[in-house]
């Protein structure tokens, strides 16, 4: 299913890709006459972007899935590392790809859903720009997917514990006398509660924006430290261990955190798209406002909600 | 509520050696609770006019307003919106669906709205006993005569209680017994404050009217109020 569904984004992507064009440079040019024509053709065109980046936000669980069903399969796999490294030239970069993207396409998702609450079409343009711009993406993504599924094949991989298991660990496992995955998990929780603190604070202030997007990408980096160096040695009951695919399997709730995490150090992004592209007048900008609102107050409470997961997590491993 | 038209141009195939020029220029005022009638011989652009005063279809330039909302700009999603919620249509050849019962046709614009079912039948045979279709809710609209098709015509527009009430000529194609009745129907809206407006040929209609539009080769001669 994967690979069908890769594929026809794939091609809806392409056949999609000229109308796009004509609205895109037609729009503001065209007169009234012409106008309701090209407004048939948005809808249409509307219709199908909607469809592609439905399939690929639908996909990005579903690549983490359908791989995990390989496990059995590939000799030496233990966890989805095995899979990975089964074909490890598109893998380990397309990971990064399936955590980014869903961010591009959010944000487009979140330009319509403004556009669709204005009575203009006031982003129409900017819509179909933002999609010309995100297709090369779109395409790689698509084209990640077939190339992955189609060349899988049961080689000998290594285990995770063989690959990432390995001496020396990026933090110390002592800093001046205190433990490194305790102040890792320390700096982790202390950056999360600056961030959300400033997730509120950007519902009122400006600066508050600015904050997020700043400390969203040390925290994010310090987020997967703490996933791989604390929180699966300690969740999974394994010292030694730090591959966070075992955690992710093992420890479902993990995947919930770690979700919720994402959405709130995604949200200062999508909002920086649409600050961008999502005030064209004084109804877009309305509803911009009133959107980046509802989102970050969506994004505090998964930030509350997943550090409030991650305690409680973290309680039960030392009671 | 009331509507503004300001220099509404619809030429239909612009640019191709059939091009119509429907309506020029036409500027219009009608006030809330004015019943509106528009003569004029066929093919000068009455229907066109209804068709963009009532967001149908959008003109080749000019503007239309609906309680100083400028709505003619507004795209294919939100004229929708105006026309499900404040909007009736009255159809010369009714436009029924042929495959659908009496009341599921009533029924149909509520279909969209939150309702239950229940609630839509409900609606649906309560207007259609006070417009006298009472014995015929469940036949097939084919089977029906053409008063009688234009009665559950007129049951489907006024369902969602619009504020305004399009008509392209409601009694032309009906006998004069369903005339009369339908002429009875815009009494009764007049006197409840709709705005109505209405193309016809239909003299005794013409006189219930509180404004009267001539067209002629799609332009608006100067409204006649009484």
């Amino acid at each position: 299913m994967e690979l069908l569904l890769s594929i026809s984004a794939l091609v809806l992507t392409i056949g999609v890709l000229f109308p796009v064009t004509r609205i895109y440079r037609q729009w503001n040019t065209s007169t009234e006459a012409e106008r309701p024509e090209l407004e048939k053709t948005f809808y249409l065109a509307f219709a199908a972007v909607i469809i592609i980046l439905g399939i690929r936000l639908f996909l990005v669980p579903m690549y983490f899935w359908t791989m995990q069903g390989f496990v059995p399969m590939i000799p030496g796999a233990m966890c989805l590392w095995g899979v990975f490294d089964s074909v490890p030239e598109v893998t380990w970069g397309s990971l990064l790809l399936k955590f980014v993207l869903p961010v591009v396409f959010i944000g487009w998702l979140l330009l319509s859903f403004i556009n669709g609450k204005c009575k203009t079409h006031p982003l129409m343009q900017n819509m179909m720009a933002f999609f010309i711009a995100i297709v090369p993406l779109v395409l790689i993504d698509s084209a990640i997917d077939i190339y992955v599924f189609s060349k899988i094949t049961p080689l000998q991989v290594s285990c995770c514990s063989d690959a990432i298991d390995v001496w020396n660990r990026p933090v110390p496992g002592v800093i001046s006398g205190i433990s490194g995955q305790t102040l890792i998990v320390v700096a982790f929780l202390s950056l999360a509660a600056f961030y959300t603190l400033f997730l509120f604070l950007a519902l009122k202030r400006r600066i508050g924006h600015a904050l997020t997007l700043v400390l969203s990408i040390p925290l994010a980096a310090v987020l997967v430290l703490t996933i791989t160096e604390t929180f699966t040695p300690w969740l999974l009951n394994l010292p030694f261990h730090h591959c966070p695919f075992c955690l992710f399997f093992e420890h479902p709730l993990s995947i919930l955190f770690t979700g919720l995490l994402w959405f709130g150090l995604a949200t200062p992004w999508l909002l920086l798209i649409t600050n961008r592209l999502g005030r064209e007048n004084a109804e877009s900008k309305n509803v911009e406002t009133q959107t980046k609102k509802s989102m970050l107050t969506y994004a505090g409470f998964s930030m509350v909600i997943a550090l409030a997961l991650i305690a409680v997590d973290l309680m039960m491993v030392f009671t | 509520m009331k509507i503004r038209a300001v220099n509404l141009t619809k030429t239909y195939f612009k640019g191709s050696p059939h091009e119509v020029s429907a309506l020029r220029n036409a500027s219009i005022d009608i006030a809330e609770r004015d019943f509106c009638l528009m003569t004029g011989p066929s093919g000068s652009g009455k229907t066109t006019l209804l068709c963009l005063l009532g967001l149908l279809t959008k003109p080749t330039q000019g503007k239309v307003y609906i309680d100083d909302e400028e709505v003619s700009s507004y795209s294919d999603a939100w004229q929708t919106k105006i026309r499900k919620n404040k909007i009736g249509f009255i159809f010369q050849q009714y436009n029924l669906l042929p495959q659908f019962t009496a009341w599921e046709n009533v029924a149909l614009p509520n279909l969209c709205r939150e309702t239950t079912a229940a609630e839509r039948k409900q609606q649906a045979l309560q207007i259609m006993t006070d417009l006298g279709l009472k014995e015929r809710v469940d036949f097939k609209v084919a089977s029906l005569s053409g008063g009688e098709q234009q009665r559950v015509a007129v049951a489907r527009a006024l369902i969602t209680d619009p504020e305004i009430i399009f008509a392209d000529e409601p009694t032309a194609a009906v006998d004069e017994e369903t005339a009369t009745a339908i002429i009875g129907i815009f009494k009764d809206l007049k006197q409840k404050g709709k705005t109505i407006i209405v193309s016809t040929h239909d003299k005794s209609l013409i006189k219930e009217g509180t404004m009267h539009l001539t067209i002629n080769h799609g332009e608006i001669q100067a409204p006649i109020r009484s």
